[in-house]
Order: structure tokens, then C-alpha cells, then sequence
């Protein structure tokens, strides 16, 4: 008797919470199907709209499979009406260390370069500032750190990282050949900036030392050796480390820094507005600014320890 | 995702993105139950215990159950249920098989049923696409760094007992600030890219 | 109407559901960053109050006893998953900026204290109407700790900048340690209130009783 009846109350208790659970699954997905098409519709009306503020002209875009790279969601190749390939837009997902994703759509133009961010969603309140009304990313012509805001600087490099990575991505297909028309791309820099003359890039050298990434020889069209390009890491700025392509010449002597990424704030005011240090002609010290010294420090150590490497030789 | 990858994971989820301090998943028994160290660390502990295998039992959800039929947006009735059971469950195992460690657990498991910390382990292992392993690997370690965070916040609270603050701020008012200076020397965690 | 009016008072002022019972720190500390995520969020978790309290409120003799947390739970989570999915269709900026915070209503002390206190016991308007004023109360609390955090910590009230540009916010307060330093003075605050007005009923009441302690001495 007393079986029978402990198994019934407890099915009741069992069937009642059942009976709720399904009653409250029926009503959510009443809602689901109520909201599944103005989601969908919500979603693609924005990446349009995203597409169409970067590129006035766009009038179709369809998904390129071939862009991959960590934070790409999807990549678009965008064409005009006239069937004309305007470029790219790279749905991308950046992180701000301020603890959250900032989801941007990219434009890459035909020269495979960065030439607009749109921010579709983020969660942080700093962001605004570099954005205009329509939620565009407005220093996009400045060279990093100009526009930088104070307050503000964990937003500004989530919105640089992500164009500095957007353009690493792009330019991975370049080195393996060098043209005459396209930029030489290294890590996401320009080698040209660092060689005028150069033509191609060859492949990695090993050299094992601290802060060296990679090594390669950089030749001119006649198949001459001008020199080699360093991708190092320099430490001891403010904020971390600078990422940085070294020109090193024949004889082993530093020629030229082009910085690709970095927190550091005060940077910029050794950088001209191609991302390249000016002084490295001087001598150590002559052009150190008040305020600054971390970041300059951090420069000419990475220019002695790359000369230390004595990395001449054809 | 590699060996490499899944420490650093758990590394980012103890200390840079600690679960109480820079995410405040978790405060409510974190504010409530860290008067004393010891209790700390068994809420702590049992925390550790359910997220572990939450994460893993939430996943396996997610993918065999929910996504083949379409039905991801019921994750979060899912999840939670699956957690309140898993909880019921882990009560009366320990109640039945291993009494000693539920005489020292048991009164925290009912609790954390309605932790933020564990429900948000397991939503952020399905945003962040996070394969089984490091799902299970994330959960542990969030717990870690959770339980990291009220041990410590317990040993300022036992100091704070002999303090003699204002009226006004007795009570709830001096461990928000208190724990406010804790949350302030693990921002110098932040900005560790790994 | 009168005890409508007195019932939105108690969720709002003297039961405060964060500022005074002290309940729903997660979202508190988390999406007071800026006013409007904190309103977008107070009203979030209204909208699930009143209709959960409802929903339990009309199911109260119908829910087990023995599990009636987890009853409570899953209808919560229904209704969660119902506003989250309104959100997203309708009102995508703001479902964007709280994220992960809309799911994690579910587990807001509020709604669970709310639905076995107050739901379980009595009728569905009641019900209905507590869920309302504790909400209100919990989205007051919120928009005090968001407006401290956002002026003093942004420079802006709403997204307008008050200051205007050469003004250098103080960052610590949008910041987590700061969302815990800012809740714990308002708190601290409201009790000084409650303090001063437990004081002046103290006080009321001993001035009351001295006049008769001295008759009675004089006929001793």
C-alpha cells in the first residue's frame, strides 16, 4: 500500500514539472517563430547597410570563402553595378581589452588595403569617440596614435589590431610573389617603405636571437641583395611590446624601422606618418622628447640589438 | 585546439579575466559567503566540483541535443536545468557514497544552482565555440579563479572584522569597498595578450 | 489605487530589492557602465518579473512543493529566453550592448527571491503588481550607480558629454573595481538615510516616555 502510494505522488510531482516544462517551451517557441524572421532579416539588412557605407557603389556582394584568419566571420567580395570588383568587406570580430567583442565590418580595397572600419555592435562605452554618426571609425587616413584619445586607448587598438590583423590577412598572399604593382607585404608592412628600390622578398633565414620573428633578404629587380628586413619585437615602451620591421643593409648597419603594431602611446611621436622612425640616422639620444624616454629607449635598443646581430653579407 | 592553447586558456580564466573581478560573474555568494576563510574555500571547492562537470554536461547537451534539432535558442532554459539537476544529483551521491565530504560541501550545492558563474561558464563556452576539452578546461578554471577570489576576499574580511568603519558603511556597504580594492589590484592583470 | 501607489512605493524606497535586501549585485556591478544599458536592463529584468511573478502566481496551487525552485527556474528561464529573443528582433543596439547579461537574468537573485516570497502566496494581480515595483525599485537602483559611474567616470550622462572636451574622466570608475567601490557608497548612503530616520523615531519614542517616568517618581 505504502508503495503504491509513494510512487504516485512522486510521478505527480514528476508529470506536473513536465507538464510546466512543456507548457513553457510551447511559448518560447511561439516567440521563436514569431521573431525568427525579423532576426534574420535584422542581420542581413545590417551587413548591407554596413557594405553600402564603406563602398558608395556597392550594388551585390557575395561571400569569398577564400579569406580566412582568426575574428573573420564571413569576407565578401563586393562588386558594382557594372559587375566591377570594388574591393572586399571583411566581417570581423575584434576584442577590446576592456572586456568584450566589437564587431566590425572592414572595407579592403582593391590594393589590398585597409580603406574604412564600420562598427556594427560593441558593449563598451569609450568607442564612441572615434566613431561619427554613423558609427564609422573616422581616423582610418591617420597614422596610429594621431587621433588617439586619452582615456580611450583600449578601444583605439582594438580598432587598430583589427585593421592592422584584416591587412596581415591580405597580404599573406603577397609574399609569396613579389609584383611590380602591389606593395611588398611583410607582416602586415610595407617593405618599400624600407627599400625603395626593392622588388622582392625571399624566403625565412633562420637566425635565433632574442626578439627576432623573422628574417628575410630583400632584392632589387636586378636580383641584388639591398639588404634585409628584420620582423622584430622590441620591449620596455609603455604598454607592452612594438611589434617592428628593421632595414638592415649590406654591411649589417640599421637603415630604417617601420613600426606595425603597438599600445604604446607616446610612440607616434617619433613615427612620421607612413609608421617609420625618423631618427635612426642620429645618434642616440639626439632626438629623445620629454615624456617619452620609455618609447625611444625601446627604439634604439632594438636598433643596437639587431646591428649586434651583424646580419650583412649578400 | 592545442595543449599550448588550453593552458593559456586556463591561465587567462584564473587571473586576467577572473570571474568575480573583472566579469562579476559569481558575486552573490561571493559577497554572501566569504566571511571566513574555511567556508570559502568549501563553497569554493563545491563551485569547482559542479562548474567541472557542468561544462562538460552542458556542452554535450548543446551539441548532441540541441543544435541537430534546431534548437539552440532553448540553451539557456537547457543549461539551467541541466545544472540544477546535475546539482541534485551531485547532493544526494555524496550524501550517499562519500557522507564526510557532503557534511563539509553539502550545505553550498543547493546554492549554486542560481550562481551566475556556473550558467555563464557554460554560455560562454558555446559563444566562444570552445571544443570539449577546453569547455571542460574553461569551467575548471573559472572556478579556480573564482574560488581564488573569495578565499582572498575571506582573508581581508577576517582582518576587517577588528575595523571600526563609520555607521553608515557597517556591514555590506565596507566589503563592496573592499572588495573594490581587490578588483583593483587584479586589473593589473588586464592587458596580458595571450 | 491607494494600495497600488503604497506597493510601488515599498519595491521602489523601503524595500529596495538591491539597495536594501540587498539582492541582484550581478547585474548592478555589471551593466552600470553607461545609463542607458542600466535602463535597458532594469526593464529587461521588469519585464520577466511581472511576467513570471504572473505566470507562478496563476500556477501557484498547480507547482509541487518538493520542486517548486526548479519549477520557478524553468519558468525564468522561459520568459528570459522569450524577452532575449524580442530583444533581437526588435530592439537589436540595446540586446547587443547587455550581451551575455540578458541570459544571466535567469539567475538574478530578485526574480527567484520575488517568485517564492511574494508569487507562490498570493493572487496573479498582486503578484503581478510586486513584480512591477520591485522591478522599478531594482531599475532605480540601477540607474543611481550607472548615473555616478557614467558622469563622474565618462564625462556623459545618456552619451551627452556635460563637460565638454578638455575634461579627463576618472576610468576607474567604468571599470569593474570601480562599479564595486560606487555601489558600495549608494549603499552606504541609503543606510545613513535609514539610519537618520531610524534615529528620529528613536528619538520621538524616548521623549514620549520621560514625562511619565517623572510623575511616577514624584508619587514614589
Amino acid at each position: 500500500m505504502v508503495n503504491k502510494k509513494t510512487v504516485w505522488s512522486v510521478a505527480n510531482i514528476g508529470l506536473r514539472l513536465l507538464i510546466i516544462c512543456l507548457v513553457v517551451a510551447a511559448l518560447t517557441a511561439l516567440v521563436y517563430a514569431v521573431t525568427k524572421d525579423p532576426i534574420a532579416e535584422g542581420e542581413l539588412a545590417r551587413k548591407e547597410e554596413a557594405i553600402r557605407l564603406i563602398f558608395v557603389d556597392a550594388a551585390d556582394f557575395a561571400e569569398d570563402p577564400a579569406i580566412v584568419g582568426t575574428g573573420v566571420n564571413t569576407a565578401f567580395s563586393v562588386t558594382d553595378a557594372a559587375g566591377n570588383a570594388l574591393g572586399w568587406c571583411v566581417d570581423y570580430t575584434g576584442t577590446s581589452d576592456y572586456g568584450g567583442d566589437v564587431n566590425m565590418m572592414i572595407g579592403v580595397g582593391n590594393d589590398r588595403k585597409v580603406i574604412g572600419v564600420q562598427i556594427i555592435s560593441h558593449s563598451e562605452t569609450f568607442i564612441d569617440r572615434y566613431l561619427d554618426d554613423e558609427n564609422r571609425y573616422t581616423g582610418i587616413d591617420q597614422a596610429y596614435g594621431t587621433d588617439l584619445s586619452a582615456g580611450a586607448t583600449m578601444s583605439y587598438n582594438a580598432i587598430r589590431n583589427a585593421i592592422a590583423s584584416v591587412e596581415k590577412i591580405f597580404a599573406v598572399g603577397e609574399t609569396a610573389e613579389a609584383s611590380d604593382t602591389a606593395p611588398l607585404l611583410l607582416m602586415g608592412g610595407n617593405v618599400k617603405l624600407l627599400f625603395a628600390d626593392a622588388a622582392s622578398i625571399s624566403e625565412e633565414e633562420t637566425v635565433e636571437a632574442v626578439g627576432v620573428n623573422e628574417v628575410r633578404i630583400v632584392k632589387n629587380e636586378a636580383d641584388d641583395v639591398l639588404g634585409r628586413c628584420v620582423y622584430y619585437t622590441a620591449t620596455g615602451g609603455y604598454n607592452g611590446n612594438i611589434s617592428l620591421l628593421v632595414a638592415v643593409d649590406t654591411a649589417g648597419k640599421v637603415i630604417g624601422m617601420h613600426a606595425l603594431s603597438y599600445y604604446d602611446s607616446l610612440l607616434y611621436l617619433y613615427l612620421d606618418e607612413n609608421d617609420c622612425y625618423v631618427g635612426v640616422d642620429q645618434p642616440r639620444d639626439a632626438d629623445v622628447q620629454a615624456g617619452a624616454t620609455r618609447s625611444y629607449t625601446a627604439l634604439r635598443n632594438a636598433i643596437e640589438a639587431v646591428e649586434a646581430l651583424q646580419l650583412g653579407g649578400a | 585546439m592545442s595543449f599550448t592553447d588550453i593552458l593559456l586558456l586556463m591561465f587567462s580564466a584564473i587571473l586576467v579575466e577572473n570571474f568575480i573581478f573583472a566579469k562579476f560573474y559569481g558575486c552573490c555568494p561571493f559577497l554572501g559567503v566569504s566571511e571566513k576563510p574555511d567556508t570559502a574555500l568549501g563553497m569554493g571547492m563545491a563551485v569547482t566540483f559542479v562548474m567541472t562537470l557542468s561544462g562538460a554536461a552542458t556542452w554535450a547537451v548543446y551539441h548532441f541535443l540541441l543544435e541537430p534539432f534546431g534548437l539552440e535558442y532553448l540553451k539557456t532554459v537547457a543549461f539551467i536545468l541541466v545544472i540544477a539537476a546535475l546539482v541534485q544529483f551531485i547532493e544526494m551521491f555524496l550524501r550517499k557514497f562519500i557522507p564526510a565530504l557532503y557534511a563539509s560541501l553539502g550545505i553550498y550545492l543547493p546554492l549554486i544552482t542560481t550562481n551566475c558563474a556556473v550558467l555563464s561558464a557554460a554560455l560562454l563556452a558555446i559563444q566562444n565555440e570552445y571544443n570539449f576539452i577546453s569547455a571542460v578546461a574553461f569551467g575548471f578554471s573559472s572556478a579556480l579563479g573564482f574560488t581564488l577570489a573569495i578565499v582572498v576576499f575571506a582573508g581581508v574580511r577576517g582582518k576587517m572584522e577588528f575595523a571600526d568603519p563609520p555607521r553608515a558603511f557597517k556591514g555590506f556597504p565596507i566589503t563592496l569597498i573592499a572588495a573594490g580594492l581587490l578588483a583593483m589590484a587584479f586589473a593589473g592583470f588586464s592587458g596580458i595578450k595571450l | 489605487m491607494k494600495s497600488f501607489l503604497r506597493q510601488l512605493k515599498e519595491g521602489i524606497l523601503d524595500n529596495n530589492p538591491t539597495l536594501v535586501q540587498l539582492l541582484g549585485m550581478c547585474p548592478t556591478l555589471a551593466t552600470t557602465t553607461s545609463v542607458q544599458n542600466a535602463l535597458g536592463m532594469g526593464l529587461a529584468a521588469t519585464a520577466v518579473l511581472i511576467f513570471s511573478n504572473l505566470f507562478v502566481s496563476l500556477l501557484r496551487k498547480f507547482i509541487p512543493k518538493q520542486v517548486r525552485i526548479a519549477a520557478y527556474i524553468v519558468i525564468i528561464s522561459g520568459f528570459v529566453t522569450m524577452v532575449e529573443l524580442l530583444m533581437k528582433a526588435y530592439l537589436n543596439s540595446l540586446y547587443q550592448s547587455l550581451g551575455i547579461f540578458i541570459p544571466l537574468i535567469v539567475v538574478n537573485c530578485i526574480i527567484l527571491a520575488r517568485a517564492e516570497a511574494f508569487a507562490s502566496k498570493n493572487k496573479p494581480l498582486p503578484s503581478a503588481i510586486d513584480g512591477l515595483s520591485m522591478g522599478l525599485g531594482f531599475t532605480f537602483a540601477l540607474l543611481l550607480v550607472s548615473t555616478v559611474r557614467e558622469i563622474i567616470g565618462n564625462g556623459t550622462f545618456c552619451g551627452i558629454s556635460l563637460f565638454g572636451e578638455g575634461y579627463a574622466p576618472a576610468l576607474l570608475l567604468v571599470m569593474p573595481a570601480g562599479a564595486f567601490l560606487t555601489l558600495g557608497c549608494v549603499i552606504a548612503a541609503v543606510q545613513k538615510i535609514r539610519n537618520m530616520g531610524e534615529d528620529k523615531a528613536r528619538m520621538e519614542k524616548l521623549s514620549q516616555v520621560e514625562p511619565e517616568s517623572t510623575e511616577k517618581e514624584e508619587t514614589v
